[in-house]
Order: C-alpha cells, then sequence, then structure tokens
C-alpha cells in the first residue's frame, strides 16, 4: 500500500468522526487546524516563478481616459491603443479577445456616467485641507501594543462580540456594540478602543 | 528607483477580515477611538450606526448615499468628523450606516486615503502612514 493511499485512507476515517462531532465541536476543529498551519515562508529567489513579459499599460490608460465617455458602464479588451472589443457583457469581451489573440490584452471596465458622477459629488463633500499651520493639533492617542496582544490572547473567546479594551483591561463585551459603547462611557477610560473581534465562522470580508 | 519615507509605523493583528487600525472620531466635543479596517477598495470610509450615535451626530440629516459591494447595498449619511490616526489628524467627510448592525467600520479613499501616503507590508502586518503633503 502507498503512502498516499495510507494518507488517504486515515482522512477519510478522520472526516467520518469528524462529522459525529456537533457543529459547535466541527468549527472548533476547524479553527485549531488552521492555526497549526506552518506560515507560508517566503520563497528563495530562485524558486520564484519568473514574470512573464508584461506590456506596458500607457496606452490603454491613454484610450480609457480618451474614449471613457463613449465606452461608460461597458466592459472593453485592449492590446495598446486598439480595442479588440466592448461589451455591456464581460462574457462577450472575453470571448473576442480570445478570439483575436493578442497578447495579453487588458480588460477593464469603464465607469458609468452615474458611477463618475457619484465619486466627484463624494470628492466634492471633502474639506479643503487646511495649511499645516491652521491644522488642529493631535491629541495624545493610547499605544495600542497591549490591546494588540489582548486581542491575540482572547480572540477564541470573543470571537464575534464586541469589545471595549482600556490597555489589556476589559471593559466591556458583548454582541450588542450599544451596550460595549454604554459601558465604555459609563467607564470613563481615555479613549478605550473599541472593536468586533473577528469570528472564525465570519466570511473572509469582500467589500459592503 | 522610487524611495518613500514615512511618519509613522503602525502593526496591527493578524486578522482575516482585513487591516484594522485604531482611529479616533471627533464629532461636537465628543471622541471615541475604534478599530476600523484599512480598505482601499472602498471609495468612502464608513462607519457604523452606534459609533454615530454615541458621538452624537444626527446621522439622518447628513447627505445621504447608497453604497453598493459585490454582494449588496446599505443606506449611509454623510458627516464632517474630525479624524485622528496616530498622530496624523484632519477634517473628513465619513458616512455613518443608517441602521444598526454593520459589523465593520472601513477606512476607504475619499475622506482618508486620499489624505495620506500609505506603504504596507502585509506579509509583516505592518503599516506605514504620513499626511500627504508632508
Amino acid at each position: 500500500m502507498s503512502l498516499a493511499t495510507v494518507e488517504t485512507s486515515a482522512v477519510e476515517s478522520i472526516l467520518r468522526q469528524v462529522e459525529q462531532l456537533s457543529p459547535a465541536a466541527q468549527r472548533q476543529l476547524a479553527h485549531l487546524l488552521t492555526e497549526r498551519q506552518p506560515a507560508p515562508d517566503k520563497a528563495p529567489p530562485k524558486q520564484r516563478l519568473q514574470p512573464v513579459p508584461m506590456p506596458g499599460d500607457t496606452r490603454e490608460r491613454q484610450w480609457i481616459s480618451e474614449h471613457k465617455h463613449e465606452y461608460a458602464g461597458q466592459w472593453v479588451a485592449l492590446d495598446g491603443d486598439r480595442l479588440v472589443a466592448a461589451s455591456h457583457s464581460q462574457q462577450e469581451v472575453l470571448d473576442a479577445a480570445r478570439t483575436d489573440g493578442a497578447y495579453l490584452p487588458l480588460i477593464a471596465r469603464i465607469p458609468s456616467h452615474e458611477e463618475t458622477a457619484q465619486w466627484e459629488e463624494i470628492k466634492r463633500h471633502q474639506p479643503t485641507p487646511l495649511p499645516p499651520d491652521q491644522r488642529p493639533k493631535p491629541i495624545p492617542m493610547p499605544d495600542d501594543k497591549r490591546e494588540r496582544q489582548w486581542i491575540e490572547e482572547h480572540k477564541h473567546e470573543y470571537a464575534g462580540h464586541w469589545v471595549a479594551l482600556d490597555g489589556d483591561r476589559l471593559i466591556a463585551a458583548s454582541q450588542s456594540q450599544q451596550a460595549v459603547l454604554k459601558s465604555a462611557r459609563e467607564d470613563g477610560a481615555y479613549l478605550p478602543l473599541i472593536l468586533r473581534v473577528t469570528s472564525p465562522d465570519d466570511l473572509p470580508f469582500m467589500g459592503i | 528607483m522610487t524611495q518613500l519615507t514615512f511618519a509613522e509605523e503602525h502593526h496591527y493583528v493578524e486578522d482575516k477580515e482585513g487591516i484594522p487600525l485604531a482611529i479616533t472620531l471627533f464629532y461636537g466635543g465628543q471622541s471615541l477611538r475604534v478599530q476600523a479596517k484599512v480598505d482601499p477598495g472602498a471609495g468612502v470610509c464608513l462607519f457604523t450606526n452606534e459609533i454615530g450615535r454615541e458621538l452624537g451626530v444626527p446621522i439622518e440629516q447628513g447627505i445621504p448615499i447608497r453604497l453598493g459591494g459585490l454582494t449588496g447595498s446599505l443606506e449611509a449619511y454623510g458627516h464632517e468628523v474630525t479624524l485622528q490616526t496616530g498622530d496624523i489628524i484632519f477634517q473628513s467627510f465619513v458616512y455613518f450606516a443608517k441602521f444598526p448592525g454593520v459589523e465593520r467600520n472601513l477606512l476607504g479613499r475619499a475622506g482618508w486615503l486620499r489624505k495620506l501616503r500609505l506603504g504596507l507590508i502585509d506579509y509583516d502586518n505592518l503599516l506605514y502612514l504620513s499626511e500627504y503633503d508632508s
């Protein structure tokens, strides 16, 4: 029996045992296994992948700048300043680029008129920066070293909870952020840190 | 080769949810130090409804916005606050969620990133900051 076969058999046996565990125990096990994984080492230079020649994107950026109104909201494939394809369907653009055969064409989406207008509006609301001598002076911010240490040590215990920390002193912990904010206010500590401890059940964050 | 220098170095906790940074928000004489996630992919800065209320921000009197993401959207209102990161402090226009229950604060481009120079070595959990015009 090969080593691979033995390992596969062992894994299947372990998986059968894991299936007997409660959902909570399964999550705990998954978390422990994740924790035990060694950090990926940086590959020594000789083992690193060799980069392929990447076309510079100067001409593509220039093209987008000149044609962004014409193709607003569309996907485009660009080979330098040559438009290979444009469509509201990314799949159509990918298909056209493959058929065209250009070397590493740039696939990009041009923001719609509405998106561009909203971004301009967002920027317009930002206050004009004050000259350096008129800016407010920063207040003393507590060093967060002890808080970071506390999080490392207690992240399993308080996973998914909001906490208020004054250095390594836990002021409050709750599923309710509002309750934690109230406790922190009543405690009176100087600028306690309010945060939510990430839970192993949280999906990796990919935006709103 | 371009060389950059920074005024501040921040260590951050390894977190699958992003790059956490402690910042302080000031509004109307109130201040609150909270953790927020550095998010260059976010167009704006977003804070929870609870934080806004704790600071005394009249959230729904602000400039309304609907923020879109990969999987959905949420409503928020914009207000001018003062924001301090380390020893860097500036006026900023940020957004507060309309409803409670948002689980993270975001430091996006408008209101934070565009006011700074940022260096990042995520492998070492290190983030470097300077004011944009320092």
